[in-house]
C-alpha cells in the first residue's frame, strides 16, 4: 500500500511539471536541514510582509540569558485572506516553533511548525489544503 | 497517513467542470458592464492550476481529460501537493492551489498551441544562445557569485512570471482595474503592474522597452484584445519551474492575449507569442483565471531580501572553506520530519522551562 | 490686551489668510465627472518644486557626492510645510540632524525602496490616477510604487507596508485618503548593508516611523491642475500634526504614459556589493 501511493506521488510529480516546486530563493543556502531546532518563547513584535513574513521571539536561554529570534515565514497574502491580520498575535503571548536553524549560525529559524499556548497551530488548520476546500464545498 | 487521496464527488465537480475551459462554442454569457460600458473584468483573480505547463509527452494526443479523469487528476495533485521542501508549509499559510482558487481543469496542458501541447522547438540561433547561457550557468557553479546570480533577488527587479503569464505555486494572482482608457493588472509577486492604454495610441517608440513590456488593448466583442511588444533585451522567458529552460528573445517578439469574462468568477485568458527568431512557429496557451478575495498586499521585495544577503554572504563562507558545502534539498512532509526528529531528540530544543514533577 | 496675545492673534490671522494652492481659481472650479459620477482625477500629474530635496524652505547647498557637482547638489525652496517649521520633538529634530548628515546610508530612495506616502506624491516622476468605483490607483513611475486606495471600504491595515493602507473618500468633490499601516523600517532580520532605521520624507532627513498618520486631500482646481495637501500625524516624531500644500500639474503631452523605472537593478551591485565575489571581503 505504501509503495503503491509513492508510485501515484511520484506521476504526480511528473505530471505537474514542476508546479509545486517553490523555490524562489533555494532555501538551502540559508538554512540547513542538519539543524533541527524548537523554539519555545514569547512573542516580541510580527512583521507580516512579503515575500518572507517574520515572528520575533523571545527565548529564555538555560542559562537565565534572553535572545531574540527571527522566525521566517511564507508569504501574508494566504493568511490576511483568511482573516489573520498583524494583531492575531499578541505580543507576549507564549509560542513554541519547531524549525530549522541557519547555516550561518545567526538567530534566524525557518518556521515549519507553530504551536500557541493552547496547543493549537497559529495559521491555518494542518490539513489547509483540505479544509480550506471543503468550507468552500469543492470537495466532498 | 501522509498522502491522502481526497474523494471528491463526481456531481459537484461536474458544476466546477462546466465553466473550465474546453474548445466548445461560447455558452454566451454577457459581463456585467462598467460604468464606461466595457465588459467587467474587475477584481482579484488567479491563475492558479495543478495543470502543467506542457503536457507530457505520453498524453501528446490527448488534449482533454474526460471530466472524471479531471477529477482525479485533481485530487492526486492535491495529495501530491504535501510533500514539499522542507520549510515553511504552504497549507499553513493559504498559500497552497486549492486554497487560493484552483479548479479541475479538463485539459492536460496550458500550452494548447502546438497540437502536442509542447513549446515548438528553437532557431539554431536561439538554440546556441540558450546553450551559451547553461554553459554559462553550469560553469559557474551553485555558488552565487553576484546577486544575478540568485534568482530570488533579479526576481526583485522584474518577476517574469507576471508577462507572459506563467503559474507561479502561489501568489499567481491578479488585481484588475478599469478607467475608461486604461486597463492595470497588477500582478501579486513583486507588485508586477501591467499598464493597457485602450485609447487607440500607438506603441511606444522601439528604443523605450521595459521589463513588461508596451501594451496596447481594445474590445471585441466580450473580449479584450492586449498586444504587448517592446520588450527588453535584458529579459528572459519562460525558464521557471515547470516550463523549458530560459531562453531570450529578439526585439521583434509580440504577445497578444484575449482576456473573456465567461462567469461571474471565471475570466479565460488565452495568449500567443511569435517570435520567428527564438521559435519556430508561435506558441498558444490558455490560462483559466478564477475569483478570489482581496486584499492584494503589496510585495516589498528588494526591500525585504534577507535571502538574498544570506544566500551572497553564506556563498563567500562556503568559498572560504568556514562553512560546510550546500546539500540538496529534501522533499517530504515538512511537519512530520520536524516532529520525528524532536521525537528522536535529535533537534535541539531552546527555552523550555523545567517540567514539574 | 497682551502684546503677546495680539501676536498670536494676528499670527493666526496671517495662517488663515495665507492661500492654499490653487486656491483662487480653484475654488470655483466643477471638475468633469466619470460616468460613476465622481470628480475625474484621471490621468498623469507631477509635482513641480522641491519639496523632494526639502520639504522646508531652504537654501541651495552641496549635494552629498562631490563627484557630482552641480548635477545632485541642492537647489533652493520656498518649501510647502504650512505655518512654520516642522514641529519637531526635541530629540527627534537632534535625530533629524543627524540622519541628514548621513543621507548616503540612511535615505531608502537611494537603495530604490519604495517612497511611501506622502513622498510618492512630490517625487519628480509622474504619478498615474486610474479611477474606478472601488479603487483608485495611484502609480509613480519610481520602483513601481504603487497605491491602492479602497473606496467602498474602510477597514483597519491588516498588515503593515512600505505604502500604507489607504482608505478614500469623496467630501464634496474632495477626494480624502486616511492612510495608516506605514512600516517605520526595513525588518528586523535584514542585513545592515541593506537595512534603515527610519523611513524619509524627502532628502534632507526629515522622517517619520510606524507611527504615521496621513490623511490627504485632492481637488481639481482646473483642466490641468490638482490642490494637493497631506496632513501628517507621528506621535514619536512630532509634537503635533502639520501639513504641506503644493499644486500637482497634468502632464498633458500627447499619448503620456509611465516609463519603467526599475531602479532596483541600477543599485544592487551597491547594496549587496559587500557580499559579491571580487569585493575582497
Amino acid at each position: 500500500m505504501q509503495g503503491r501511493v509513492f508510485v501515484v506521488v511520484i506521476g504526480v510529480i511528473a505530471a505537474l511539471g514542476g508546479a509545486m516546486v517553490s523555490a524562489h530563493h533555494s532555501w538551502n543556502t540559508v538554512f540547513s536541514e542538519d539543524k533541527p531546532l524548537v523554539l519555545k518563547g514569547t512573542v516580541a513584535k510580527v512583521e507580516l510582509v512579503n515575500p518572507h513574513g517574520w515572528i520575533w521571539i523571545e527565548v529564555k536561554n538555560a542559562d537565565g540569558t534572553v535572545t531574540k529570534w527571527g522566525i521566517e515565514g511564507g508569504p501574508p497574502n494566504g493568511l490576511v485572506r483568511n482573516g489573520i491580520t498583524k494583531d492575531s498575535l499578541k505580543v507576549g503571548e507564549e509560542l513554541t516553533v519547531r524549525g530549522y536553524g541557519s547555516r550561518d549560525g545567526s538567530n534566524l529559524l525557518a518556521g515549519v511548525q507553530y504551536e500557541r499556548a493552547d496547543g493549537k497551530a497559529f495559521f491555518l488548520a494542518n490539513e489547509g489544503a483540505e479544509a480550506t476546500a471543503k468550507a468552500r464545498g469543492n470537495l466532498k | 497517513m501522509r498522502y491522502r487521496v481526497v474523494i471528491v464527488a463526481a456531481g459537484l465537480m461536474l458544476s466546477v467542470l462546466a465553466g473550465a475551459a474546453q474548445e466548445r462554442p461560447a455558452t454566451g454569457y454577457r459581463a456585467p458592464r462598467t460604468p464606461d460600458g466595457y465588459p467587467d473584468l474587475q477584481g482579484f483573480w488567479t491563475n492558479l492550476t495543478y495543470t502543467p505547463f506542457e503536457r507530457p509527452r505520453d498524453l501528446a494526443s490527448k488534449p482533454f481529460y474526460t471530466e472524471q479523469e479531471a477529477i482525479d487528476f485533481f485530487n492526486r495533485s492535491i495529495a501530491g501537493s504535501q510533500d514539499q521542501i522542507v520549510h515553511y508549509v504552504n497549507g499553513d499559510f493559504g498559500a497552497t492551489p486549492v486554497q487560493t482558487g484552483a479548479r479541475p481543469n479538463l485539459r492536460t496542458s496550458l500550452v494548447i498551441d502546438p497540437a502536442d501541447g509542447r513549446i515548438p522547438p528553437l532557431t539554431p540561433e536561439a538554440l546556441k544562445r540558450q546553450q551559451a547561457q547553461l554553459a554559462a550557468d553550469k560553469a559557474r557553479g551553485p555558488l552565487a557569485q553576484t546577486w544575478r546570480d540568485d534568482r530570488g533577488t533579479v526576481w526583485c527587479v522584474f518577476h517574469d512570471r507576471a508577462v507572459p503569464a506563467v503559474v507561479a505555486p502561489y501568489g499567481s494572482n491578479y488585481h484588475i482595474v478599469q478607467s475608461k482608457d486604461w486597463i492595470v493588472m497588477t500582478y501579486e509577486w513583486n507588485t508586477e503592474r501591467r499598464l493597457i492604454a485602450l485609447d487607440g495610441r500607438p506603441h511606444a517608440p522601439a528604443s523605450a522597452r521595459t521589463y513588461a513590456g508596451d501594451a496596447r488593448g481594445h474590445w471585441e466583442g466580450e473580449t479584450l484584445v492586449v498586444e504587448t511588444t517592446n520588450f527588453t533585451s535584458k529579459r528572459n522567458f519562460l525558464g521557471q519551474p515547470g516550463t523549458p529552460p530560459a531562453v531570450d528573445a529578439s526585439p521583434a517578439l509580440t504577445l497578444v492575449e484575449r482576456f473573456t469574462r465567461t462567469a461571474n468568477d471565471s475570466i479565460l485568458h488565452t495568449y500567443t507569442v511569435t517570435d520567428p527568431a527564438t521559435w519556430t512557429r508561435p506558441w498558444t496557451v490558455e490560462l483559466p483565471m478564477h475569483r478570489i478575495n482581496g486584499p492584494m498586499l503589496e510585495y516589498a521585495c528588494n526591500e525585504n531580501n534577507q535571502d538574498g544577503f544570506a544566500a551572497l554572504k553564506n556563498a563567500r563562507l562556503e568559498e572560504a572553506g568556514k562553512l560546510a558545502p550546500l546539500e540538496p534539498m529534501r522533499r517530504g512532509d515538512a511537519k512530520a520530519a520536524i516532529a520525528e526528529q524532536e521525537e528522536k531528540g535529535a533537534a535541539t530544543v531552546i527555552g523550555a522551562e523545567d517540567e514539574k514533577k | 490686551m497682551k502684546r503677546a496675545t495680539v501676536a498670536a492673534l494676528l499670527g493666526a490671522a496671517l495662517l488663515v489668510v495665507l492661500p492654499r494652492s490653487g486656491d483662487a481659481q480653484g475654488q470655483s472650479y466643477t471638475a468633469p465627472r466619470t460616468k460613476s459620477g465622481q470628480p475625474d482625477l484621471n490621468g498623469f500629474w507631477q509635482a513641480l518644486n522641491t519639496a523632494h530635496w526639502d520639504l522646508e524652505a531652504h537654501e541651495a547647498a552641496p549635494g552629498p557626492v562631490l563627484q557630482l557637482g552641480a548635477a545632485h547638489a541642492v537647489p533652493p525652496g520656498l518649501g510647502v510645510v504650512m505655518g512654520g517649521p516642522i514641529p519637531y520633538k526635541p530629540d527627534a529634530l537632534e535625530k533629524k540632524n543627524q540622519y541628514a548628515k548621513n543621507v548616503l546610508k540612511e535615505d531608502a530612495e537611494i537603495k530604490c525602496y519604495l517612497p511611501g506616502v506622502p513622498r510618492m506624491m512630490y517625487m519628480p516622476y509622474p504619478v498615474q490616477i486610474v479611477q474606478s468605483t472601488e479603487f483608485i490607483l495611484m502609480m509613480s513611475e519610481f520602483a513601481t510604487a504603487q497605491r491602492t486606495i479602497n473606496m467602498t471600504t474602510s477597514n483597519r491595515p491588516p498588515a503593515d507596508t512600505w505604502m500604507g493602507w489607504s482608505n478614500g473618500r469623496w467630501e464634496g468633490d474632495t477626494l480624502v485618503i486616511d492612510s495608516r499601516g506605514f512600516l517605520g523600517s526595513t525588518i528586523g532580520a535584514l542585513d545592515q548593508e541593506g537595512a534603515i532605521e527610519v523611513r524619509f520624507l524627502d532628502r534632507a532627513g526629515n522622517y517619520h516611523t510606524d507611527g504615521l498618520h496621513v490623511i490627504e486631500r485632492i481637488r481639481r482646481t482646473g483642466p490641468d491642475h490638482l490642490s494637493y495637501e497631506a496632513t501628517i500625524e507621528d506621535p514619536n516624531v512630532y509634537t503635533r500634526p502639520w501639513t504641506i500644500s503644493m499644486p500637482l500639474y497634468r502632464r498633458v503631452e500627447p499619448n503620456m504614459q509611465l516609463g519603467e523605472f526599475k531602479c532596483e537593478e541600477f543599485v544592487s551591485d551597491l547594496v549587496y556589493g559587500k557580499y559579491q565575489k571580487g569585493s575582497g571581503q
